[in-house]
């Protein structure tokens, strides 16, 4: 028995060591097979499942104006996709899609019946939309996020700031010209995820910042430039001119406040428009200036002592025949006339014979002087050097023309460069709009200095055409402009059109333009508005365009804190308000001259603005903490900090000397608006008192 | 065999611990790259919402639509001569 039983227990441990020799055989020949035969394979689908790459998109850079206030910036919006090859019932449900997003059934089940893979419904949709599309559960219908770019300014800047295309990319303005600064990169980044697709963290998810646009200041005041853009918009539709636009600039630095443009358009459906709508007039746009060019010319005539403010010339009763032509004056005739009454009255043929007495070359040398026939190098989009022919190919009278601005076509930002110069004291400054771009990291990657080209007229001659454009405001063609508490210095143009296709001046369309500057000692804004074609009221600049400058300058005084009373603004310059373009300028070499030129016609402390710029505080208004520390880095002062964000106070204010060690502090607050500082109102108020 | 078992015992042991702790730092590190990835997004969608706040905010505070909103109010822009300065 117990031999059956020992026989039997063998025979089931051989039975049992064979089976599982089987499994063994069968585990290992299975293992080899993954590990070995189909290892790659399989270690691959592996990867592919647990490893994928995620593509970061770009988020836009935002452009803001020159205190931090948003202009343009993206955002992602919800669009509704869909895979056509994907869909059944394709019926029913192009019926519940045209139902829930509101697009035509018909539009659907065309898209429905393509035989492409991905088609987009509608590309903007709101959230709720989005969400109703999702609850129908069709498949191969997708909600995609894309960002869309807004303006939330409407037509603010719009011709300034351009637009952005569907890819987003700059199509316009502003947005096209910095759209590799704005876009950013494209980046792909390795992650690991699950079985449900869900992202697990690795290191390169800290890099999704690197990506994305640097965001562009702008040198715009918002406020500023709202109200250019209002008043232009008004006397434009007044006036029923074909178009115009308007230029505000700091003449002390060249930096351009407003920049405005008629007609308006809105950027967020800028499709909605023309491209007559998108032109940006006040770069693109050469026009024969008129009479706004005689204070160019004659002053070139002063600075060479070819006249004098009280040489006398004959106005031939408005009519002067040279050469083949007749020269008239329009709206008056004038008998004998000082150089003073020629700029004051305007009188074309009095500038005629200045323009013959100056000759070809030295009219011509004057209007490359100004800038007249050179890129203006600002920054914006369809930039351009102004048109005339070659002096050699001027007629006889081609100076006697250019003296009265008939001949040289020259475009806004020519003009208002060549003005500031004059309200400068003469110093030709580089126009700009860039005040600085920052990446991502808030680290500033450009940031713009005032720039002189350089010393046009000497301050002799700067006083002379100065005085002679106050008496154009006063009691000449410009007295439209004149305000009742500030002094108001400035030029009227009204030039014929060309028409291209007679070779010949239209006899009823003209360019009516006005430019100004304020105050007249001390300018502080600098103005040029152009009207073309004005078909009511009107032709003459001083009748139609003189009345913008007036209310823009007007309000832009009390917006910028600019009281009544020259006095008061030299005691408001030397507290620091007005001394900012100088801090600016000073340094060595050329700029230093010019910043003690500058500073002695303020009547400010010649000895205290001739020293570094490093001991002159600066502007901080609307930097971040990391840009203040970086521009205070090369200071001797302790730097002490409140609050977070934007800088909107500093104890030590903007053009002040720091002759010792001493602590700043600045506060900053989150909000990006800048506020109007009335900290020191009472104490300005008490200073206009004494 | 008796000397070498008490080692072969605290050694399976001391292996076991480890053994555990690798797992539980690999879940653990697991459970925060989820944690991470989830803060990630929500990161993402505040400072997505803190843009859009702030386009709306903008949009409401431009100047066109305060003038527009001063204007039916019955306000206007002060006429020359209309702003006096007030001394202390």
């Amino acid at each position: 028995m117990i031999r059956v039983w020992k026989t039997t227990l063998k025979l089931r441990m051989v039975i049992g060591f064979i089976v599982i020799f089987i499994f063994a055989v069968l585990l290992i020949s299975r293992a080899f097979d993954l590990q070995i035969i189909e290892g790659g394979r399989l270690s691959k689908l592996a990867d592919e499942q647990f490893h994928a790459s995620v593509y970061f998109m770009p988020e836009r850079g935002n452009i803001y104006s020159s205190n931090g206030s948003i202009l343009a910036a993206s955002v992602n919006v919800p669009g509704i996709a869909v895979d056509p090859l994907m869909v059944r019932h394709k019926l029913k449900n192009a019926e519940r899609l045209s139902m829930t997003t509101g697009v035509g059934y018909e539009k659907i089940i065309k898209i429905l019946t393509e035989n492409i893979q991905f088609a987009w419904i509608k590309r903007r949709v709101t959230r709720q939309t989005a969400k109703n599309v999702e609850k129908l559960g069709i498949a191969g219908v997708v909600i995609v996020k894309q960002p869309v770019r807004y303006y939330p300014n409407g037509t603010l800047l719009a011709h300034v700031l351009g637009f952005v295309g569907i890819n987003d990319n700059g199509l316009s303005g502003i947005e096209y010209r910095y759209n590799k600064f704005l876009k950013g990169n494209k980046r792909a980044l390795d992650v690991l995820q699950d079985g449900l697709g869900q992202y697990i963290f690795i290191r390169g998810f800290g890099l999704k910042k690197a990506t994305h646009g640097d965001n562009i200041y702008l040198t715009i005041n918002k406020q500023l430039q709202f109200i250019t853009q209002y008043y232009l918009d008004k006397e434009a539709k007044a006036a029923g001119s074909g178009g115009a636009f308007a230029i505000l600039m700091d003449p002390n630095t060249g930096a351009i406040l407003a920049m405005a443009d008629y007609p308006a358009f809105n950027p967020n459906y800028y499709w909605k428009y023309s491209a007559r709508h998108w032109r940006n007039r006040a770069v693109t746009d050469d026009f024969e200036p008129g009479s706004t060019m005689k204070p160019f010319i004659i002053s070139g005539a002063l600075q060479d002592g070819i006249i004098k403010p009280d040489t006398i010339i004959n106005g031939h009763h408005g009519a002067y025949y040279i050469d083949g032509i007749t020269v008239h004056d329009v709206g008056g005739w004038f008998g004998r006339l000082t150089i003073n009454q020629l700029i004051e009255y305007s009188c074309n043929v009095c500038a005629c014979q200045v323009g013959m007495k100056m000759g070809k070359q030295r009219v011509w040398r004057w209007l490359k002087r100004w800038g007249m026939l050179s890129m203006p190098h600002a920054g914006l989009l369809g930039e351009n050097a102004g048109i005339d022919r070659n002096v050699n190919q001027w007629s006889e009278v081609g100076p006697c023309e250019e003296a009265f601005g008939q001949g040289a076509a020259v475009n806004g930002l020519q003009e208002i460069t060549a003005l500031s110069a004059i309200a400068n004291g003469g110093y030709l400054m580089k126009p700009y709009i860039i005040k600085k771009i920052v990446n991502p990291y808030g680290k500033v990657i450009f940031r713009a200095k005032p720039e002189e080209i350089r010393k046009v007229i000497n301050s002799k001659t700067d006083g002379e055409i100065k005085y002679m454009m106050r008496l154009v405001v006063k009691g000449g063609t410009g007295q439209y402009s004149k305000l009742i508490d500030f002094r108001v210095s400035g030029k009227t143009g009204t030039g014929q059109i060309d028409n291209p296709k007679t070779g010949k001046y239209y006899k009823n369309k003209y360019t009516a333009s006005f430019m100004a500057f304020v105050p007249y000692r001390h300018p502080v804004l600098a103005m040029l508005v152009v009207q073309q074609k004005p078909s009511k009221i009107s032709y003459y600049g001083g009748a139609v365009s003189a009345p913008v400058v007036r209310s823009v300058f007007k309000t832009a005084l009390n917006i910028l804190n600019i009281y009544p009373g020259e006095k008061a603004y030299r005691k408001q310059s030397k507290a620091g308000n007005g001394a900012k373009a100088v801090f600016k300028t000073s340094g060595s070499g050329k700029g230093s001259k010019k910043a003690a030129e500058n500073t002695k016609s303020k009547g400010l402390n010649n000895k205290n603005f001739l020293r570094n710029d490093s001991e002159i505080m600066p502007d901080l208004k609307g930097d971040t903490i990391y840009e203040a520390l970086e521009v205070l880095r090369k200071y001797r002062f302790d730097v002490k900090i409140g609050g977070s964000g934007y800088l909107y106070y500093q104890s030590i204010k903007p053009g002040i000397n720091v002759y010792n060690d001493r602590a700043v502090f600045l506060k900053f607050r989150p909000d990006e608006y800048s506020y109007p500082d009335l900290s020191d109102a009472h104490k300005t108020a008490k200073k206009i008192k004494k | 065999m008796s000397r070498i078992k008490p080692y072969f015992i605290v050694l399976v042991i001391i292996l076991t611990i480890l053994g555990i702790f690798y797992v539980w730092t690999t879940m653990e590190s697991i459970k925060l790259g989820y944690d991470i990835t989830k803060l990630n997004d929500i990161k993402s969608k505040l400072e997505h919402k803190h843009k859009k706040l702030l386009i709306k905010k903008t949009a409401l505070s431009s100047p066109s639509r305060i003038y527009g909103i001063a204007e039916k109010m019955g306000f206007i822009y002060p006429k020359e001569g209309e702003i006096i300065i007030v001394h202390d």
